[in-house]
């Protein structure tokens, strides 16, 4: 059964290739979202297997986004995504609840599952 | 020799003469008595030659004993009328009138026998008279016929050519007439003569010009009687005239035996007066008794010198006594004095040379005396010249006794002090001056006095004044010390103006040093009131109200402070800084003692006697002011506002350097602010732009190749152009960091360190504890200080471990990055350090690098929250009108 995804990321035009890319690799992208509430919400909403957030988001950052999302009852499991390294970003990754982080322009279906296995 | 010839001639001639007259009176027919004429006659004319011969043997190139001669036998000539010869008769008809002339010319050349050219006119005009009327009318004269003194005739006259009775009785009148003036004439000049003559002439000429005048006033007498009275033939008038004319002679051989007497009493008198006389001096008063002038002058010639003094030792002049005879006076073949007098006639010289043989010893002892004098004159001149100087010279000058008493001060002295001469004379120094060295004259009678000191002096009005004093011993003449005399010059003003110098350079130093403006402002406030002679400095701000200010700095001598800061003042009255502020100068008061305002009375009430105040402007505005005050006695200095106005100054500096340096430092505050803006601005543009194009493209690139199978020729290439996209991205990130960490304007400093120190190569042990919220260009500066220390440290301490320290309080950050490298880090070397230091600098903070070389770097970073810089106190802000 394919792993559910849900895609938070102020930018429509990365929204839409990741979903083309990880559909392509067999993942079923349940839907999308533009802000950190609203990821929060759909997430909430539609109880997704992984999160793919980007960690610039326009109301707030990726790792508040992963912490309340992780947070919650359920059991959604978030992987970070930014354009920029994730070494710019230090211990925070690591601690904010999330499965880990690729880089936007490394994404693959693969890097996915291998960072939920 | 030839002197007794002429005698001897002379005797003879006047026997033969005498011897023939007897004869011609002894047969003449003109006298009834000739015996009488006889008698009576010829003893004048014995008198004139006798006279005249003893004349020449004194002075035989004086014409004066030959006039005498001359009026003898003339005198003789005109009894020869008394002939009956008629040869003899004509030859007295001639020479009878001669003798009158002669008289005449005898008074006038009187006693030199020369005449001068007003005399020679006046004997010129009596010969004339005499002699030539006489010649003229022989031809025209039968004298016994008529006319006056008719006789029977003797005897006839040869030469007659026709009696003409008018003519000669016109040619007498004539003649008397003339005759009258010529001895008018002769009269005036002889009174004149004897006016203008010094004692010793008058005694020279008093026995001739007395009977001269007497034998005139005669001749007139009688001519006047025989000419008037027709009386012919009185004996009686002829006898008074003989005799009155036989006393010129007697008076002229009186004269010369007078003198000889005089010489004799003269020197008499010079004894007795010098054997009494003990004083300088004496011996000219002695000599001037002596020699009847009391004009006489001794100028004594100093041993071994050509000057010549007076008895008091005084310099004597010689050229000076134009008019006046010198006579040189010798003692052992030396000129040891010379006697200036009045000129002498020749009959009297012998007599100076009389007086002055017995008087050479006491001229010389006098002499002697008076070279020790003029000695001692030169030694007081010499000293006179020295309390000159000390007197007029623009030093004080003082002389005290042994007992410290004032003995000579000076005027210089007492217009400094403010005490007179009067005052100061008499009292003790220390009584006058306290703050004089009590050991003075404990040095001065052990003669270790120090030859220079500076010593304060407290004026009368209670200034107090330094006085740079040059010290000296006076000693008596045995040498042994007497007390001293000092020179001081007054240093006050010039010391004063080396502290003011030194003062003023301390606080530029503190402004230039960007010392805190209340440091700065507390030092011009002590600096100004030591150097003016003030108790307490105070800077006032004016506030927003007229006439109010606040105390924001101030000194004084004793601990408390009169006025402490923060205190309101309220400035009301004529006060100094009222003034200063009404008239935008400085301007003092020296006695509040009628000072009226509330001010004034608060001032009173706190000991306050005089103040100086300077007003303070600041960017062209009236700031504030500056004051001076004493108390107790203290007075200001004089130039006190002079001198204040420089430290006013010293303030205005500090104001607009403490303005300009904040205004500096916000600048450059807001240049970094505005700089971090710009960078965040293009981080997030490439972020937003170039970097999601190329992430789309990548992802894009991937989908491609996913779509692509493996042997397919483009899979290869689509792996390729993956790569390079890969690297291309890298590569934007890193240029995007560099530019701005995005992550420390998203995340914080703490995360921001936290992601550079996972980057480092050298491992980190980072420590961060953030009392308070830092500002952004504060966690910038943070950050980058870490930045550049770990790139340095990676690149060249060879470090094994870094440790990093950041801490913060509600004032400031401190950041310390420590390694245990090599060290030897030199902050101007690298432009990274010194851009950092910059930045620090620019938010007021301060970067210091210590590098020991082999004991690691440690860079520390002092930054303070309130990034707008140093901003002067609330209560020094400037620009604000002062209301």
């Amino acid at each position: 059964m394919a792993l559910r995804v849900l895609i938070v990321d102020d930018h429509p035009g990365f929204r839409a290739r990741a979903r083309a890319l990880l559909e392509s690799e067999g993942f079923e992208v349940v839907g999308e979202a533009g802000s950190g509430a609203d990821g929060v919400r759909t997430a909430r909403e539609l109880a997704p297997d992984v999160v793919l957030l980007d960690i610039q988001l326009p109301d707030t950052d990726g790792f508040a986004v992963a912490s309340t999302v992780t947070g919650e009852d359920g059991g959604v499991q978030v992987v970070l995504t930014s354009s920029r390294d994730g070494s710019d970003f230090g211990a925070l990754v690591g601690s904010c609840g999330a499965r880990g982080f690729i880089a936007k322009a490394e994404l693959s279906g693969a890097r996915v599952a291998a960072l939920l296995r | 020799m030839r002197a007794r010839r002429v005698t001897i001639v002379v005797l003879a001639a006047l026997v033969l003469a005498t011897i023939g007259i007897c004869q011609v009176e002894a047969t003449t027919l003109t006298h009834k008595n000739g015996d009488m004429y006889l008698g009576f006659g010829l003893p004048v004319v014995w008198a004139f030659v006798v006279a005249g011969l003893i004349a020449l043997r004194r002075r035989p190139g004086n014409r004066t004993g030959w006039l005498m001669i001359g009026i003898g036998f003339g005198w003789l000539c005109s009894a020869l009328t008394d002939s009956r010869s008629d040869v003899v008769f004509t030859l007295g008809m001639l020479l009878s009138n001669i003798w009158p002339g002669l008289m005449v010319h005898l008074l006038l050349s009187y006693p030199s026998g020369t005449l001068d050219r007003r005399s020679r006119i006046i004997v010129t005009a009596g010969y004339a008279i005499t002699l030539g009327v006489g010649l003229l009318l022989v031809p025209f004269s039968q004298p016994r016929t008529d006319g006056l003194g008719a006789s029977p005739r003797s005897a006839d006259n040869l030469l007659l050519v026709s009696h003409q009775t008018t003519l000669i009785n016109v040619m007498q009148v004539l003649a008397f007439a003339v005759a009258i003036a010529v001895l008018a004439a002769a009269l005036v000049v002889l009174g004149q003569r004897w006016r203008a003559a010094t004692p010793a002439m008058r005694r020279v000429l008093a026995p001739m010009y007395l009977t001269g005048a007497t034998a005139i006033g005669v001749t007139l007498l009688v001519v006047a009687i025989l000419q008037i009275a027709h009386v012919v033939g009185n004996m009686l008038s002829f006898y008074v005239f003989c005799i009155s004319f036989t006393a010129i002679p007697v008076g002229y051989l009186f004269g010369i035996l007078r003198t000889r007497l005089d010489r004799g009493s003269a020197v008499q008198t010079l004894v007795t007066t010098l054997r009494d006389q003990r004083t300088p001096g004496g011996l000219e008063d002695a000599l001037r008794v002596a020699l009847s002038d009391p004009t006489l002058e001794v100028a004594y010639r100093r041993a071994g010198t050509d000057e010549y003094v007076d008895a008091g030792g005084e310099h004597v002049d010689l050229d000076a006594a134009d008019g006046r005879a010198t006579t040189e006076i010798e003692h052992d073949g030396e000129v040891v004095a010379v006697l200036v007098h009045a000129p002498v006639p020749p009959e009297e010289t012998g007599l100076i040379d009389a007086v002055c043989g017995p008087a050479a010893m006491a001229i010389e002892n006098e002499r002697l005396q008076a070279g020790l004098r003029a000695q001692i004159q030169e030694v007081t001149a010499s000293e006179r010249r020295l309390r000159d100087v000390l007197e007029n010279v623009h030093l004080l000058a003082v002389s005290l006794d042994l007992d410290g008493r004032i003995t000579f001060a000076n005027q210089h002295l007492a217009d400094v002090t403010g005490w007179s001469r009067e005052e100061l004379v008499g009292r003790t120094w220390l009584e006058m001056f306290p703050t004089g060295d009590p050991y003075y004259l404990d040095r001065v009678r052990d003669e270790r006095i120090l030859v220079h000191d500076e010593m304060p002096l407290r004026t009368r009005s209670g200034e107090e004044r330094s006085i740079s004093w040059s010290n000296t011993l006076d000693r008596d003449a045995a040498g042994r010390v007497i007390g001293s005399t000092s020179i001081g010059e007054d240093v006050t003003d010039r010391n004063r103006a080396v502290r003011q110098e030194e003062a003023l350079r301390r606080l530029a130093t503190m402004v230039a040093g960007a010392a805190r403006p209340d440091e700065i402002f507390a030092a011009v406030c002590e600096e100004v009131a030591r150097l003016l002679g003030g108790q307490t400095g105070n800077l006032v701000r004016f506030g927003d109200g007229p006439g109010t200010g606040t105390v924001v700095a101030g000194w004084a001598e004793e601990s408390d402070i009169p006025m402490p800061i923060g205190a309101e003042v309220a400035f009301d009255g004529p006060t100094a800084i009222a003034e200063a502020v009404r008239t935008g100068r400085p301007a003092r008061v020296d006695d509040y003692a009628r000072v009226d305002g509330d001010l004034a009375d608060r001032l009173r009430g706190l000991g306050v006697r005089s103040s100086v105040a300077a007003p303070v402007a600041a960017d062209g505005r009236l700031w504030g002011a500056i004051i001076v005050s004493t108390t107790g006695d203290a007075i200001l200095a004089r130039d006190a506002e002079a001198r204040i106005g420089q430290f006013a100054e010293v303030v205005a500096l500090c104001l607009s350097s403490t303005e300009a340096r904040a205004q500096l430092a916000a600048s450059r505050a807001r240049i970094v602010a505005a700089g971090d803006a710009e960078r965040r601005r293009l981080e997030r543009n490439l972020h937003d732009g170039a970097q999601q194009r190329l992430v789309a493209l990548s992802l894009a690139l991937r989908m491609a190749r996913a779509a692509v199978a493996a042997d397919h020729p483009a899979a290869e290439l689509l792996d390729s152009a993956g790569d390079e996209l890969m690297q291309a991205l890298e590569e934007l990130r890193e240029l995007a960091r560099g530019i701005h960490p995005a992550v420390l304007s998203d995340q914080g400093l703490r995360a921001a360190l936290g992601a550079l120190t996972g980057r480092s190569p050298v491992p980190v042990r980072l420590d961060v504890e953030l009392g308070s919220e830092l500002p952004p260009p504060v966690e910038a500066a943070a950050y980058y200080v870490v930045a550049e220390s770990l790139t340095n440290i990676a690149k060249y301490a060879e470090a094994a471990v870094v440790e990093i320290v950041v801490r913060s309080d509600g004032q400031g950050a401190r950041v310390e990055v420590r390694d245990d490298g090599v060290g030897g880090a030199d902050p101007a070397t690298g432009t990274g350090l010194r851009g950092l230091a910059d930045r620090v600098d620019a938010l007021g903070g301060v970067l210091r690098v210590a590098s020991p070389a082999g004991a690691g770097t440690t860079v520390t970073a002092e930054l303070p929250l309130d990034t707008a810089g140093p901003e002067p106190p609330v209560a020094l802000g400037v620009g604000e009108p002062a209301g």
